[in-house]
């Protein structure tokens, strides 16, 4: 099998595309984690439930 | 100000986050960079270190979040923390089953020319990551907490029984996918490359740890808001 590329496509395209494909959906999983976690800790200590855990 | 007993796990998990990060980086740059090309495949091998250790991941996932599950139908007084672990261990699993389907269609289309296949391992994959959205669906949809643990539980513990047909489909059928690379009686792979990929595995399970933790940390920040505000 030729080893430099497929079709007319290289293996580059393939092989980056696939951990490039996979870092983004990590990475914009990460940040969504991440968000949803400041944002339900900040409306806890805006609301004032963590009032009690601060005493 | 944010109380002390919250504010130093997320801040442990927000450092172990980044140096697992790093990890996973030197992980593909080892197996990008310094790892020769296969015999066989050349160069589109290279796969293999993101798609076998993702496939790896997806499958402890699914099993934690049935273990988990099991533990909230169990242990009465615990559910509500083991029902959060099982949603965020789902999650997970969903995320790199579908990641698995997405990298090994990129893997198919250079070595078997297309891009999918209704060959056993794609089919029963695809199965796999269907259950997990039904679970995702199902938790949206039913408004009942108890009603929404129990079910969860069901759906994830149903769902794992499933990782074995997955994995043992390419013995179990006639099938496109290649067999267990490592569990041959005879080495079909060099000691190098199973290093690299070893590796690889371990960092990726590290990272996926540390995102379950800060994703575990978002759901229950989130549940707890809904019930102090009723």
């Amino acid at each position: 099998m030729n080893s430099s590329s497929y079709g007319n496509v290289s293996w580059k395209v393939f092989v980056y595309g696939t951990y490039v494909v996979v870092a983004i959906f990590l990475v914009v999983y990460i940040f969504f984690a991440l968000y949803a976690r400041r944002s339900a800790l900040k409306n806890l200590k805006e609301e004032g439930f963590l009032e009690n855990e601060n005493k | 100000m944010i109380p002390k007993q919250i504010r130093a796990p997320i801040l442990r998990w927000n450092i172990l986050l980044v140096i697992f990060v790093i990890f996973q980086l030197i992980g593909w740059y080892l197996a990008l960079f310094k790892i020769g090309a296969d015999t066989d495949q050349g160069n589109v091998y290279r796969i293999i270190f993101v798609h076998v250790p993702i496939a790896w991941c997806a499958f402890f996932w699914f099993f934690f979040s049935a273990l988990f599950g099991l533990l909230a139908l169990l242990v009465n007084n615990q559910s509500v923390k083991f029902d959060r672990s099982s949603h965020s261990s789902m999650e997970l699993g969903v995320l790199f089953s579908f990641l698995v389907l997405v990298t090994g269609s990129l893997w198919g289309k250079p070595t078997w020319g297309v891009w999918w296949d209704w060959d056993p391992r794609l089919t029963s994959s695809l199965v796999l990551f269907l259950m997990g959205c039904g679970y995702l669906l199902l938790r949206y949809f039913t408004p009942n907490l108890q009603a929404r643990r129990r079910v969860s539980a069901i759906v994830a513990i149903l769902s794992a029984f499933n990782v074995p047909i997955v994995y043992y489909s390419v013995n179990l059928w006639r099938s496109l996918h290649q067999p267990q690379t490592f569990v041959q009686s005879t080495p079909n792979a060099s000691s190098d490359i199973s290093f690299v990929l070893f590796f690889n595995f371990v960092v990726t399970f590290l990272l996926s740890i540390a995102i379950y933790k800060i994703r575990r940390q978002a759901i229950s920040a989130v549940e707890s808001l809904a019930e102090a505000r009723g």
